[in-house]
């Protein structure tokens, strides 16, 4: 089994470990992982601001990129979901083959996890309170977990992952599944809105006793990040391959203050 | 005024649609409640609608006299065969002198399980007003006449004429922050006597 | 016209009352759990929405047939069936009815249709009392401003808002804000307005095809008196409110009132067929834009909108900007995908005062793929060429940084090495929108790739991507 590992760009660039773990839990699993660097991002940026026409490029790169890959998997619901639920206009009339083969093997992080390894446990304890924040395209597109608008049973994959972490407890906000804000370009172009947004889930996390907010999307968590350290809260932010990976949970405290 | 008929009709016409087949119902898939005059105790109940549990009509004005808001000096009107009330609808002219009621005794003729709704056609009333200006409603209903849900109450149904209501609950508002306040534009309270035991 | 929108600052405006816009988001969200319970205590939710979807999209298809069969069905039982192709012609048309019987008093009950045609405005400058007869309404109508939500229409105000609107408007003494006694005064003053009217005037939820019914659903129950106390009825609707059969009330009855306010179903469900003995009954069916909505394929599941509010109660953006922020006859996730519809330039902003979240989508009863639908709406709107110069060059420029990896590289390192280096003074202004409330995320000195490419690349090299496909790609148009 051969692995493409697509690297959301702003991973690649601003959390490399995020993707460093990623890695790192698939080769613990014994699954051989390349990361073709001709990748750069999946064009969901521009799509979600409705520029199609340059989204479409970045749809087609990524089937040349990653058509010899048995499996694609990516630290990111949202990006996945891109590739999976948001590229079928690009190909309407040419590469739908393509784009169908594309499609139908790319996997968001912990469902790849979740479904395909099948961990029994990960080994590297992580004894602090977890708050799962549910990122939200992972959630009400790929289906990961239990969204609390549908009366349909659903696996919480990343919870499930979670619970076999030794000493790790899982703390539960009130709303479990509001969207943090993030929202691509919507963190800068409704501003406010989202400022308050992130706030409101940071409240909820620290009410229920969090040390550390993980998530399946490190955008999400860079937003609440932002917020979280210019308030100087105490409360860390981890993406949840970094918790597999047995990563401490401060090691995505920014440097450049102290620096 | 054959104007925007011809327009919309117009419209619609160019633009074919590729046919959606109505969707039959699979019954088996619908809620199924074990013990239906429980559920719509219980349903009637949330919404805000007092349950009383008589053998005959004949008990009923026993239970309303015990009731604070009850008092035979007030305007009661009854369209429910063995329960009189003092107000009689023969003499009236216009909808507007029905204001004046404070209680309306009525028969409704099925209940809804989900919901603690109730149907009643206007053939139950003098005047489909008085449903909605008295001051207090009671609804006289038979146990025997409780369907589960609204599909099985439209299937009762069937083909009715004139005017028809589900009554569910008191009339009731939550416009001001929320707080629901009961006795909004229609009845303050509403009074439910189940007749007997289900079927 | 009225002026461009722009929901982020009005937005900014709601935020900036943190106290406020908090409450208005509990209170919002507190309806949105009470929909949560009730749905939940329906083990076939899902299955009544696919219904739900599936009768709206019979009856779109099938709209002219069931159009005319309702026409004919409620003529056979005494109502009167008007047609109107846009707001003009039903004002004019429901103007014509009050004038040809002499009405000048009317009391109207919740429809958001008339509020779109801007009915009371009308009806006023020709003379005509209108009385909003639903308790939120009628408290807004008082302080002349629009709703904020179209079933709770007066959710943004608080209730010593409402205590001081009616001091000054109905004489009460000055501080009571006890919903009860407020509620108390509001029925008192609005009986007598019933009493008084000569004509009423009702929104539709549904019209029924076979049987030429039209369904008004309250709570409050001042439909029914509007409708029943005045010899007049006028019942105004939207071509999107026909069903084709009765047994379909079973679906939507259980959807709606759970859906809005967390009820099993509301308090009245009214079923006119016909007029009361010796009244008018008349029905207006408006289309106002709905047949552009029906004849494209990506907004034409918006027509199964049944209005019960559900999205704004989920929507995180509705609930923390507020109804009025919107600037548009429906707010929220819905509002933002009719009301590009009607106006896309003016209302250009609206599909982006969304995060994609996708929680609209999954409550809606009817199942409008609304976050798709705003994705898509952003798509019109970047084709029409009203998407702000910023967003069209920057996503241009984007595109082109991502088509090149090694530049895409190298510009990183750029940005990275800035994000270091810049002085906190000149990272932070109000030029960079992200910065003003929070921290920019941490600049590593290198990124994954060059990590990968030190650490992996050679003891693992890639199997096939060669580099005349590579060429290959670069070079597409």
């Amino acid at each position: 089994m051969r692995v493409g590992l697509f690297v959301p760009c702003y991973i690649d660039q601003l959390y490399p470990d995020v993707a460093i773990s990623t890695l790192e839990v698939l080769e613990q699993f014994g699954v051989q992982v390349h990361f073709p660097n001709a990748q750069t991002c999946c064009g969901q940026p521009m799509a979600n601001t409705g520029c199609a026409d340059q989204a479409a490029p970045m749809a087609r790169r990524m089937i040349e990129i990653f058509h010899s890959f048995d499996y694609v998997v990516c630290p990111s619901g949202s990006c996945t979901a891109m590739v999976t639920h948001h590229y079928g206009h690009f190909f309407h009339t040419k590469g739908r083959d393509a784009y169908e083969k594309l499609r139908k093997k790319t996997y968001e992080f912990t469902q790849f996890v979740a479904e395909f390894l099948r961990p029994e446990r990960f080994d590297i304890p992580f004894p602090h309170r977890v708050g799962l924040h549910q990122s939200c395209h992972g959630l009400r597109e790929l289906r990961l977990g239990q969204c609390s608008e549908r009366m349909l049973e659903t696996r919480d994959l990343a919870g499930e992952l979670l619970s076999k972490v030794p000493g790790l407890t899982l703390v539960k906000p009130t709303r479990v599944d509001e969207c943090c804000g993030f929202g691509g370009t919507f963190a800068v172009a409704e501003a406010d809105v989202s400022v308050a947004m992130g706030q409101s889930r940071i409240e909820d996390h620290l009410q229920a006793g969090a040390e550390v907010v993980t998530a399946g999307d490190m955008s999400c968590l860079m937003h609440l990040q932002g917020l979280l350290e210019r308030q100087k809260q105490p409360l860390r932010v981890m993406h949840l391959a970094q918790i597999l990976a047995g990563r401490p949970k401060d090691i995505n405290v920014s440097t450049r203050g102290s620096s | 005024m054959r104007k925007g008929r011809q327009i919309i009709l117009d419209r619609v016409r160019s633009r074919v649609l590729p046919d959606r087949a109505a969707p039959q119902i699979d019954w088996d898939r619908l809620v199924r409640y074990d013990d239906l005059k429980a559920q719509f105790c219980d349903s009637a109940e949330f919404v805000g609608a007092k349950v009383h549990h008589v053998d005959s009509v004949a008990t009923i004005r026993r239970t309303l006299e015990e009731s604070a808001e009850y008092d035979s000096g007030k305007v009661i009107a009854s369209t429910v065969e063995g329960l009189e009330g003092n107000f009689s609808a023969s003499q009236v002219q216009s909808p507007q002198e029905y204001q004046s009621l404070d209680w309306m005794l009525i028969r409704g003729r099925f209940g809804v399980a989900e919901n603690g709704a109730i149907w009643v056609p206007a053939d139950e009333v003098d005047d489909r007003v008085q449903v909605f200006i008295t001051q207090h409603l009671v609804i006289v209903l038979e146990a025997a006449d409780l369907e589960p849900h609204m599909h099985a109450a439209y299937q009762r149904l069937g083909r009715f004429e004139g005017y028809g209501v589900f009554v569910s609950g008191p009339s009731k508002t939550a416009d001001i922050e929320q707080s629901l306040v009961l006795g909004a534009h229609g009845c303050r309270t509403l009074d439910i006597f189940l007749i007997g035991r289900c079927k | 016209m009225s002026a461009t929108v722009h929901h982020p600052e009005a937005a900014k405006e709601f935020v900036a009352n943190s106290e406020r816009m908090q409450w208005h988001d509990m209170a919002l969200w507190f309806v949105r759990n009470k929909r949560d319970l009730q749905a939940a205590k329906t083990p076939e939710w899902e299955y009544l929405r696919e219904l739900a979807a599936e009768i709206k999209a019979h009856t779109q298809a099938n709209l002219d047939v069931y159009l005319e069969e309702f026409e004919r069905q409620a003529a056979a039982r005494g109502a009167v069936v008007h047609w109107a192709a846009d707001a003009a012609e039903h004002n004019e048309i429901v103007l014509g009815i009050l004038q040809k019987n002499g009405v000048q008093r009317i009391v109207k009950s919740k429809s958001m249709l008339t509020e779109e045609c801007h009915l009371n405005p009308f009806l006023e400058a020709h003379g005509v009392e209108v009385i909003d007869s639903d308790l939120g309404e009628r408290i807004i109508q008082m302080r002349n401003e629009p709703p904020s939500h179209i079933v709770l229409p007066a959710i943004h105000l608080k209730k010593e808002d409402v205590g001081n609107t009616f001091h000054q408007h109905l004489g009460i003494p000055p501080h009571i804000s006890d919903p009860k006694v407020l509620t108390e005064v509001a029925r008192g003053h609005l009986r007598r307005k019933f009493l008084d009217a000569q004509a009423g005037i009702t929104g539709v939820n549904f019209a029924i095809a076979e049987t030429g019914a039209v369904v008004v659903c309250t709570n409050e129950g001042n439909a029914d008196l509007g409708a029943s106390l005045p010899p007049i009825h006028i019942a105004c609707m939207g071509i999107e409110k026909l069903i084709a059969r009765q047994e379909d009330l079973g679906v939507f009855t259980r959807l709606l009132a759970r859906s809005a306010t967390g009820q099993p179903i509301t308090t009245y469900t009214s079923h006119f067929q016909g007029p009361k003995p010796g009244g008018q009954f008349h029905i207006v069916l408006v289309d106002n834009g709905r047949t552009g909505i029906r004849d494209s394929d990506q907004f034409r599941e918006a027509l199964n909108c049944i209005r019960c509010g559900a999205c704004m109660n989920t929507c995180p953006v509705y609930r923390r900007s507020g109804g009025h922020s919107y600037a548009a006859v429906v707010p929220g996730p819905i509002g933002s995908v009719l009301s590009p519809a009607a106006d896309a330039k003016q209302h250009h902003s609206l599909p982006f005062a969304c995060s994609l979240c996708g929680s609209c989508t999954d409550v809606c009863p009817v199942k409008i793929p609304l976050h798709h639908q705003l994705l898509a709406w952003r798509q019109e709107i970047a084709r029409l060429g009203h998407l702000p110069a910023s967003k069209r060059l920057s996503m241009k420029a984007a595109s082109f940084l991502f088509s090149h990896p090694r530049l895409y590289s190298i510009v990183g390192s750029l940005g990275r090495l800035a994000l270091r280096m810049t002085p906190r003074w000149l990272l932070y202004n109000r030029l960079n929108p992200w910065g003003i409330e929070r921290e920019m995320p941490p600049a590593p000195r290198a990124s994954f790739r060059k990590w990968y490419d030190r650490e992996r690349a050679r003891q693992n090299p890639l199997p096939v991507v060669s580099s005349s496909s590579q060429q290959n790609m670069e070079t597409q148009p």
